[in-house]
């Protein structure tokens, strides 16, 4: 009787965790300024932004759907950012315009994807493109620098020792989770997610549901790319080109399987958490950040491989 | 049967008529339901039972006629106007969403909130509410597991309840007990008891005419779109009676079956079988020239051993020999040695949707007939055309989509598949489910043909009649093992009964 | 209906005639033979990689590593042209291709891990090895005999072209003439009815991605045949056309409906798209939005049809 429910409890941990442990482990023995403040602060800086846009995912995946547009989209939202700063607009304008152009992108996908009936891939896959193009032909190319101090706060401001953007992320963790397991709208991410016909059925109206659930996620986009862009300081169309694979394996890696609404934000912060740690680990082997990713790719295939063998 | 209805009618559907691009699925049906009434809806596929359900339903409109709920004309636009209104229709494919918890199912989206914070689920009062809700039905089910950890039985519990909490008067279930064992029904039906003395209409939809008799005051038949009769269950002397009117011909010839005195060789052979957890020491035969019946309840592990027989899952111990031979099996071996493996869900497993007739006859058969990898068209047209004859599939040409063929003709062209492996040995999974009346002596015919030529059958069944018909022998499976063998002679309905229910086993 | 099939690629064909009218008309150059001849030479570099991920989505599979490993085999090319025969290179090269189609295949079908994920992190790691290969150098000049790929023409006709023809011709051949090419239809359309009518399923799939790989190695022969130089970031921007012109083609990305010609038609139409961008001097940045835009109608159109020819 207690083995089966420490094999239940077992069960419920994501390879994630122990691949997580693993690398901790690993890091720790490799390199002795792996557990510095400096480092960690790094490595927390790294993950927040896609943190985020892991968050973000988790909601889609879990309402079966996928987001590939994500990275661009925190482009475009961030090269709009720079260009409205260097126009005067203030903070707070350029904040709530950043969320709700986030927003606004996020919902054009999910009117497609919800009320066209198209497939949440090649709508996002094609978004991709739209958003990264827009981002080029706003900045020609180039990138748009330089920002005021308060904006730049936001990503390397500090309010009781802690950094501003960790707070941000706790903060939309806490959205996030609340969203979830705590509002209607949580109960209809998972029922879209695992049986829309049912939502359906009820009379609720799924078709505005799974846009919003896009819109929502374009609008953690947007949060992500005030973040991106004051960290760098400037903003370029093509910053975010990745950051929405690392996210999406973020969340797989956490556990969250592929065809069933069962994933989880925890699941999925533990997923980004170990990819940057693995970029980290790489990092200190001297691999060069190009080649780090082949890095990723391979442990990403490693722990899909090891769920999947657990599920067997 | 407790009539404990009163005569009011709550329900009423007054020529109505239904008509979509090319066929009239309703005709003028005059259809009424009383408070409190458990009332059948019976008919082939095709009958109009369900276009009169999803109209009830709000899913779409009628074409002509009125219906009038409460005594008062109305108009059903959405579903949400039938559920507003109480009309809460129960599906065969079951609505839950499987990582939610039970009480968030009931309750899908209608979650009681804290006062304080308007959009925050108060979920002390949800789990009170949905350990009320199910008490009414006596229903002993923990409201914070997820529907995914339920069974069938429960789930279907957890769906009358979910309807119960739209305050319906009118419930509509569709084929409840397909999946359900003895003891679950007899829970299903106690439940339904409560519902009716609640004063709730039920329309009950099913093709197991035995349990009319069990649970319905009143009898419709539908045929062809239109209402052929409404009787009341008590006035109805047999099953027969009730066929009659769906086929409207004689249906004592339902079943032929054409008895061969001489079986062949032992054709497929099972020795000493273990699945872990589900198969125990199977031990059965099927010589060719004979059709073998498993009978069972549902999960009693009949289907997982043909599944296993046929290579698809595999078993930790045992041997199976086809023709004598010891083979380990993956389906494409046990296609190559001439098994063919109708499956329960046709749709799932059985079929590619969007590929046409000419596709799914030939995949099996590819290999044998194409043996260096080249495919001749010619001779693929030619041969698919004559099993599509033969079969007398209903199709406009080879070239269509078999997601547009009836539930029949699906069926047929699956069988067509394995006939033109050259198959010798046929597995049958709950061959004529959700198949007509019409179709489903068809494929009875087809199954005594392929026998007279030879073919050994395994066939799963959990209709009785069907079992009881088409079988040379029965193997009674209970439980994981095989309960008992029975010759064609020594069976009848209440033995064979006994053992599927676990009697006997001694 | 099979009927709905030949509609649909009708359509496309028409597509592409009114588009080459319309720029026809709008800029007379573009219907000089050369800029014609420009436009072909450019789908069949589309197409040629283009042509195996048509088969892995065929089987409803997906292969995002096809750029990379395009990428990694030219660049094992280019490296041994220096010192081998060609002969030896490019078998290299295709074996290369064919190993990274082979790891794939594998790791999807015996291992069961998703498609996406698989080869995600497959992309990532091609990138990796060809980054590490090329030590971030170009290799160009290639010996004249192998130029003959990239850079000739037969009576008039870019080799590509002539490839891109034969190529899409035996791939017809194989997808509708062969157990092999019918089995992908059916695994493609129905997974589970396949395995249980015993189709060889993971012979299938590890054959369609081996395949993958090796046209897309195949296809990097003639690209840097044309360009003359290799280096390790050439197949980046390259998944999505290949994808756009896939779905433009008509191929379901859930399997079982589409094929090769769609591909064709495809890749000549995102062809004459963007070479009427460049005359009619559309700035270069705004390619990527309009490909992405052009997927997603594309799709859309092709759901309108799906609902015409559905049966209530």
């Amino acid at each position: 009787m207690e083995r089966d429910k420490l094999k239940k409890v077992f069960k419920k941990i994501p390879a994630a965790a122990f691949a997580l442990l693993f690398l901790l482990i690993t890091c720790s023995l490799i390199s002795k300024h792996f557990w510095t403040t400096e480092n960690l602060s790094n490595l927390g800086l790294q993950g927040t932004v896609l943190a985020i846009l892991a968050l973000a995912q988790t909601l889609v995946i879990l309402a079966e759907g996928i987001d590939l547009s994500s990275g661009p989209l925190v482009s475009l939202c961030g090269v709009v950012v720079a260009v409205l700063l260097h126009k005067g607009i203030g903070l707070p304008g350029v904040i709530l315009v950043s969320i709700l152009l986030g927003a606004a992108c996020g919902s054009f996908n999910g009117i497609l994807i919800a009320k066209f009936k198209m497939p949440p891939f090649v709508v996002t896959f094609g978004n991709m493109g739209v958003f990264t193009g827009l981002a080029l032909v706003i900045t020609q190319g180039s990138s748009i620098p330089g920002f005021s101090e308060a904006f730049r706060f936001i990503a390397s401001g500090y309010i009781l020792g802690f950094p501003f953007m960790v707070i941000i992320l706790v903060f939309m963790t806490l959205v996030t989770y609340v969203l979830l397991y705590h509002t209607t709208f949580g109960t209809y991410v998972f029922g879209i997610g695992g049986n829309q016909e049912a939502v359906h059925l009820i009379g609720v109206n799924d078709v505005f549901f799974k846009s919003a659930i896009y819109g929502v996620a374009g609008s953690f986009a947007g949060v992500g790319a005030l973040i991106m862009t004051s960290r760098m300081n400037a903003a370029h169309p093509l910053v975010g080109f990745g950051l929405e694979f690392e996210a999406i394996a973020s969340v797989i890696v956490g556990g969250c399987s592929w065809t069933l609404a069962n994933g989880n934000p925890w699941g999925s912060l533990i997923g980004v958490a170990t990819i940057v740690v693995l970029k980290n680990g790489l990092n200190v082997l001297g691999i060069p950040p190009a080649v780090q990713v082949a890095g990723v790719g391979a442990f990403l295939i490693l722990a899909v491989i090891y769920d999947t063998l657990k599920g067997k | 049967m407790g009539a404990q209805f009163s005569d009011e009618t709550i329900l009423e559907f007054k020529g109505v008529s239904k008509d979509f691009p090319g066929v009239r699925a309703l005709d003028k049906v005059d259809f009424d339901l009383r408070k409190g009434e458990v009332h059948a809806l019976v008919g082939e596929n095709g009958a109009g039972k369900s276009t009169l359900i999803k109209i009830l339903a709000g899913v779409y409109p009628q074409t002509e006629g009125e219906i009038y709920y409460r005594r008062q004309k109305v108009t059903i636009r959405n579903p949400k106007d039938g559920l507003n209104m109480g009309i809460s229709v129960i599906y065969q494919e079951l609505n839950l969403v499987p990582y939610l918890s039970v009480a968030k199912n009931i309750f899908l989206g209608r979650e009681p909130h804290r006062k304080w914070l308007p959009f925050l689920i108060d979920y002390p009062q949800l789990h009170r509410d949905a350990k009320e809700i199910l008490g009414t039905i006596n229903a002993d089910i923990d409201t914070k597991i997820n529907a995914v950890e339920l069974g069938v039985a429960q789930s279907q519990l957890v769906e009358m309840v979910k309807a119960f909490s739209f305050k319906a008067n009118i419930l509509v279930m569709d084929e409840p007990t397909a999946a359900l064992t003895q003891k679950e029904i007899g829970q299903l039906f106690r439940s339904i008891k409560e519902f009716q003395k609640k004063g709730i209409g039920i329309i009950y939809i099913s093709h197991r005419l035995e349990e009319i008799f069990q649970i319905a005051d009143r009898v419709t038949v539908l045929r062809d779109g239109k209402i052929i009769s409404t009787m009341k269950v008590s006035e109805v002397k047999n099953i027969d009676e009730i066929i009659k009117l769906m086929v409207g011909r004689d249906m004592t010839a339902y079943f032929s079956r054409e008895f061969l005195k001489e079986k062949g060789e032992v054709a497929l052979e099972v020795k000493n079988l273990y699945r872990k957890g589900l198969l125990h020491n199977i031990n059965l035969n099927v010589k060719s020239g004979e059709v073998v019946g498993l009978a069972g309840l549902v999960g009693a592990g009949r289907t997982e051993l043909a599944r296993a027989l046929f290579g698809i899952d595999r078993y930790s111990d045992g041997e199976v020999y086809i023709f004598g031979k010891k083979v380990s099996m993956t389906p494409a071996k046990s296609v190559g040695l001439g098994v063919g493996f109708i499956p329960e869900d046709r749709k799932r497993e059985g079929l590619a949707l969007i590929l046409p007739v000419k596709e799914n006859v030939i995949v099996a058969s590819m290999r044998k007939l194409f043996p260096h990898g080249l495919i001749n068209p010619t001779k693929t047209s030619k041969v698919v055309n004559d099993y599509v004859k033969a079969l007398r599939v209903v199709t406009p040409s080879i070239m269509r989509l078999v997601r547009y063929l009836s539930g029949g003709n699906q069926q047929k062209v699956v069988v067509a598949k394995w006939l033109c492996t050259q198959a010798k040995i046929f597995i049958f999974d709950e061959p004529t489910r959700g198949v007509d009346v019409g179709a489903k002596a068809e494929i009875h015919q087809l199954m005594n043909e392929l026998v007279k030529q030879g073919a050994a059958i395994l066939m799963i069944s959990s209709e009785l009649q069907e079992i009881l018909h088409m079988s040379d022998r029965i193997y009674v499976m209970y439980e994981g093992r095989i309960a008992k063998e029975l010759q064609r002679e020594e069976a009848d309905q209440v033995t064979v009964l006994r053992y599927v229910m676990g009697g006997g086993t001694a | 209906m099979w009927v709905r099939q030949y509609v649909a690629l009708m359509m496309r064909l028409g597509v592409m005639f009114i588009i080459a009218i319309i720029l026809g008309l709008a800029r007379p150059e573009f219907l000089s033979v050369n800029n014609i001849i420009n436009v072909l030479r450019q789908s069949s570099l589309i197409f040629l990689l283009a042509s195996g991920l048509t088969v892995v989505v065929l089987s409803e599979g997906i292969d995002l590593s096809v750029g990379q490993v395009m990428a990694l085999s030219a660049c094992i090319i280019g490296w041994l042209l220096k010192s081998e025969p060609i002969v030896v290179a490019i078998l290299a090269g295709l074996a290369i291709g064919a190993a990274c189609g082979l790891v794939n295949g594998v790791l999807i079908a015996y291992i069961g891990l998703p498609a996406f994920v698989v080869t995600y992190g497959m992309m990532w790691i091609a990138q990796g090895f060809a980054l590490l290969f090329m030590k971030a150098e170009i290799i160009y000049g290639f010996p004249k005999a192998f130029r003959f790929f990239g850079a000739t023409n037969l009576i008039g006709i870019p080799v590509p072209v002539i490839f891109m023809f034969i190529l899409c011709g035996i791939l017809y051949l194989i997808l509708n003439y062969t157990n092999f090419g019918r089995y992908i239809y059916n695994v493609g359309a129905n997974y589970q009815a396949a395995r249980f009518s015993g189709v060889p399923i993971r012979k299938v799939q590890i054959m369609a991605y081996t395949l993958c790989g090796l046209l897309a190695a195949f296809a990097g022969i003639f690209y840097i045949s044309r360009i003359n130089a290799v280096e390790a970031g050439i197949g980046d921007p390259l998944l999505l056309p290949c994808l756009a012109a896939i779905t433009i083609g008509g191929t379901s990305l859930y399997g079982g409906e589409g094929g090769v010609g769609g591909t064709i038609l495809g890749a000549i139409i995102m062809s004459l798209i963007i070479n009427g961008m460049n005359l009619l001097s559309i700035d270069s940045y705004w390619h990527q939005f309009v490909i992405g835009a052009i997927v997603i109608i594309s799709v859309w159109v092709d759901q309108f049809q799906a609902k015409k020819f559905q049966v209530s």
